[in-house]
């Protein structure tokens, strides 16, 4: 007569799952892509910015897994999240434009360039990462065969050697398509076609494919190839002499945040130097420029020489041509 | 006309795809899962007791963690075994043919080898003893008779197929060759608002292709059981094994390079990679167990073990509860309620994970503001990931049961039923010993996907809900690679260790809990 008595195991054991967490305290809601580790060094000090009686809450994913979830919170009524910081610009638009994020202009924001603040004040941008090409520093053994700009990248000598994260999926190769079409047009893309260019997966899958040689050359993040470099990868960065790409990454406060004084403190707080410190610590860029550059990385200052140019009007004008350019990048590149 | 970014002759092309691969996979697993079935459990193949726990092993491994095998294996410019591929490695339709049969093949072998295990042995040593070579045999009697978990077994291949997204993702989209799944995703990933009802759309399109085979199916079985066909179970004869002769050494040394090839392969794949200080890196020299430490002592894995754990057993064991007396009152019962619920759950079970988590958000957020309205607070990530691998996964026991209770005949029963017998005496006495194999392997095949999910756990994951699945992805996300090759070879050899556990022990004394 073993069975009732697993049985009635499991149904508690089901009760105890479905028990649903109470506590009084006040909660603030942070839907983040920074690393988790860069989370952890933020955790304790943002706590305790905050008062006592609330409880700061991360849910940590990749940009797009948090537009998912929190265009599927509004349409089904009221996002939980207080705060977003992801890094696709053009969503935040987006969400501003359905009136969906709640004006703040922050004094504590006032270090950051205009050109990546919204005018009304909507979102702000709160840390820079760009896009770079990388290469894998054991398969290339003379420099001069690296490529230096991303025009080099049409050349046939990289055909078969070129990857790159998927537009479809990843915001920030968007970003990098919409610029680089502008740039250079259409006409580019089919070039990196004809190089047979892979177009898959997120930044991290562009390293992997560094990495093992598949295609030793990438487009993608610098601050992922600072990581990798970090623990001991060949994965180098090149910073192309036609521009690299920055990719707003912005802090916004939602309109349905049930605390809206807790959430703009919490706003606030991404600004200090505390907050900057952890970023860069995090291998990315801040956007106060005092603030350090993060180790191997190109100084901001040198940066923003060759840094594409990035405005309130670029962004609108990408924004209003996003469904065009995604799908000419599918004719072109995914077809 | 489906999503804007996308051309309808690209969305058809998917589709194409997306049907192509599903068919032939269901094939492939079809055919090779019965004729290793048959070999376990008819014949005197060499170490059959092994080899027939063994095999379902496969289905241990999530497909996506297959894939990062195989790209380790047939990665075109470095792959260790990419001479045996065609010029492109791994990628393409054969590689997702491939990888996705590895999977899905347990779906026929498991439910044919119950079958086998089930069908009283008499009728086929009768016909044997009546001169009839094994083919015949099989043709004739085995063959017959185990049409419905057969067929079965290939419709959750095509559909396990047909929703898979990991696979394609990894194997496909590098190659621009898209499927259904594929598209969905690209769509919700940036699409913005407009992209969730493009997905939405594209998921409609994929469940009207999931019930037409399904209702294919169902008639195809329809037809077998109104020309009769039942056989009843029998536990006292022990089957006489089919010699194989000089076929012995051949097949028997067959059967193990083709487990080799299935599973050891890509777990000394998995285990390498993960030595590797960084991916693709290869001389024995650098290896290092940096990886593993990391893993080991990442915060959220111990979370992610409990929580994994304590998911897949609850959830795996309350749906195939749920489904052993669904399918009693639809099968036995003759239950129409029963019978239309075992067909509903075939909907989230060929639905893509990334929609039905979609609507678990959808359902999660009116559930706290209807909450919200008690002054309640509710954020227990784990009750939405519990719904969401219950809905997701019980198709499978539900439908395995399903045909296990028609290929009995209900002669036992009624005999009880006259002796007087209640219905949980009747459950307890007599089906259950009766489905014991079949009951256990729905629960295999329910807990081992939910202990690794990945798709859905992502987007309903939240603080102190982490899981396997959601360390993986952080892993490769902002990781690298051998780390999580590292966490995956954890994973692997976990599965393998309890497949070989269960192997030396017979169902029943696991059921009964002897």
């Amino acid at each position: 007569m073993r069975k009732p008595t697993t049985l009635l195991l499991l149904v508690i054991a089901a009760g105890i799952l479905s028990l649903p967490s109470c506590s009084g305290k006040k909660k603030i809601w942070i839907y983040t892509s920074i690393y988790k580790e860069v989370i952890e060094t933020m955790r304790e000090p943002l706590q305790k910015a905050m008062p006592p009686d609330v409880e700061v809450m991360w849910f940590q994913s990749g940009s797009e897994n948090i537009a998912s979830k929190v265009n599927a919170e509004l349409a089904a009524g009221a996002a939980r999240a207080d705060l977003i910081l992801t890094s696709d610009p053009f969503w935040y638009h987006e969400l501003k434009d359905q009136g969906r994020l709640l004006p703040y202009k922050s004094d504590a924001a006032k270090d950051i360039p205009a050109i990546y603040v919204d005018p009304d004040g909507a979102y702000a941008g709160v840390r820079l990462p760009v896009m770079v090409i990388g290469y894998n520093s054991r398969y290339f053994t003379n420099d001069s065969e690296l490529p230096k700009s991303w025009k080099d990248l049409a050349d046939p000598r990289f055909k078969r050697l070129i990857s790159m994260p998927n537009p479809l999926e990843s915001g920030s190769s968007f970003t990098a398509v919409a610029l680089l079409q502008k740039q250079y047009g259409w006409d580019y893309f089919e070039k990196l076609r004809a190089n047979d260019v892979i177009a898959a997966g997120g930044n991290s899958s562009v390293v992997t494919r560094m990495e093992t040689r598949e295609r030793p050359v990438g487009i993608l993040l610098l601050e992922n190839v600072l990581k990798a470099w970090d623990k001991g990868s060949p994965v180098r960065p090149i910073y192309p002499s036609d521009g690299t790409i920055p990719v707003l990454s912005p802090i916004a406060i939602l309109r349905d945040s049930r605390n809206p004084e807790l959430a703009r403190k919490a706003y606030d707080w991404f600004f200090t130097d505390e907050a900057q410190r952890a970023i860069v610590r995090g291998s990315m860029y801040s956007l106060v420029e005092t603030a350090p550059s993060p180790d191997h990385a190109l100084p901001y200052a040198e940066l923003k020489k060759t840094m594409m140019p990035w405005s309130a009007e670029i962004l609108e004008r990408m924004f209003a041509e996003r469904g065009a350019i995604k799908s000419k990048f599918s004719e072109t590149v995914l077809r | 006309m489906f999503a804007d970014g996308i051309s309808n002759a690209a969305v058809f092309e998917a589709l194409a795809r997306s049907l192509s691969l599903s068919l032939a996979v269901a094939l492939i697993s079809g055919v090779a899962g019965c004729l290793v079935a048959w070999l376990v459990t008819r014949s005197d193949i060499g170490g059959s007791r092994a080899l027939a726990g063994l095999f379902s092993m496969p289905y241990a491994i999530p497909a996506y963690l297959l894939g990062m095998a195989w790209i380790v294996l047939g990665n075109p410019a470095v792959g260790a075994i990419k001479e045996l591929f065609p010029e492109g490695g791994i990628y393409g339709f054969h590689g997702m043919v491939l990888v996705e049969s590895t999977v899905a093949f347990a779906f026929p072998y498991l439910e044919l080898k119950a079958g086998f295990e089930r069908m009283d042995p008499s009728l086929e040593e009768a016909a044997r003893m009546s001169g009839a070579r094994p083919w015949r045999v099989f043709r004739d009697v085995s063959f017959p008779l185990l049409w419905p978990p057969l067929v079965n077994g290939m419709c959750l291949s095509f559909l396990y197929t047909l929703s898979s997204f990991g696979v394609p993702a990894m194997l496909g989209m590098p190659v621009r060759q898209f499927v259904l799944t594929t598209l969905i995703y690209s769509q919700f990933k940036l699409g913005g608002m407009a992209g969730i009802g493009a997905g939405f759309k594209l998921s409609l399109l994929l469940l009207a292709m999931a019930m037409l085979v399904l209702a294919l199916s169902n008639r195809l079985v329809g037809l077998q059981r109104r020309r009769g066909g039942a056989i009843m179970g029998s536990r006292v004869s022990r089957p006489g094994l089919v010699r194989l002769g000089g076929a012995r050494l051949p097949v028997t040394a067959a059967a193990w390079i083709a487990f080799a090839a299935a599973v050891a392969l890509p777990w000394g794949a998995l285990a390498f990679s993960a030595l590797a200080p960084v991916a693709g890196s290869c001389s024995p020299s650098d290896w290092t167990l940096r990886n593993m430490e990391y893993v080991l002592n990442l915060p959220e894995f111990r979370e992610a073990l409990v929580n994994s754990l304590a998911l897949s057993i609850s959830v795996a064991s309350l749906v195939v509860g749920a489904g052993f007396l669904l399918a009693f009152a639809a099968v036995r019962r003759g239950s129409r309620a029963a019978a239309w619920l075992i067909e509903a759950v075939g909907v989230p079970f060929s639905t893509p994970g990334t929609v039905i988590a979609i609507l678990l958000i959808f359902a999660a957020t009116w559930t706290a503001a209807a909450l919200g309205r008690l002054g309640l607070s509710f954020d227990s990530p784990l009750v939405w990931l519990a719904l969401a691998y219950g809905l997701k996964y019980c198709a499978v026991s539900a439908r395995m049961l399903a045909a296990a209770y028609r290929q009995v005949h209900p002669s036992l029963e009624e005999a009880a039923v006259v002796s007087g017998a209640t219905t949980f005496i009747l459950l307890r006495t007599i089906w259950l010993p009766l489905l014991s194999r079949t009951v256990l392997a729905a629960w295999f095949l329910t807990a081992l996907p939910m202990f690794t999910e990945l798709t859905m756990s992502v987007l309903l994951t939240g603080p102190g809900g982490a899981t396997m699945g959601t360390v993986l992805f952080q892993l490769q996300e902002y990781a690298d690679q051998p780390s999580a090759a590292a966490l995956a070879w954890i994973l692997l050899s976990a599965a393998l260790a309890g497949a070989f556990f269960m192997r030396g022990r017979k169902a029943e004394e696991i059921l009964e809990g002897r």
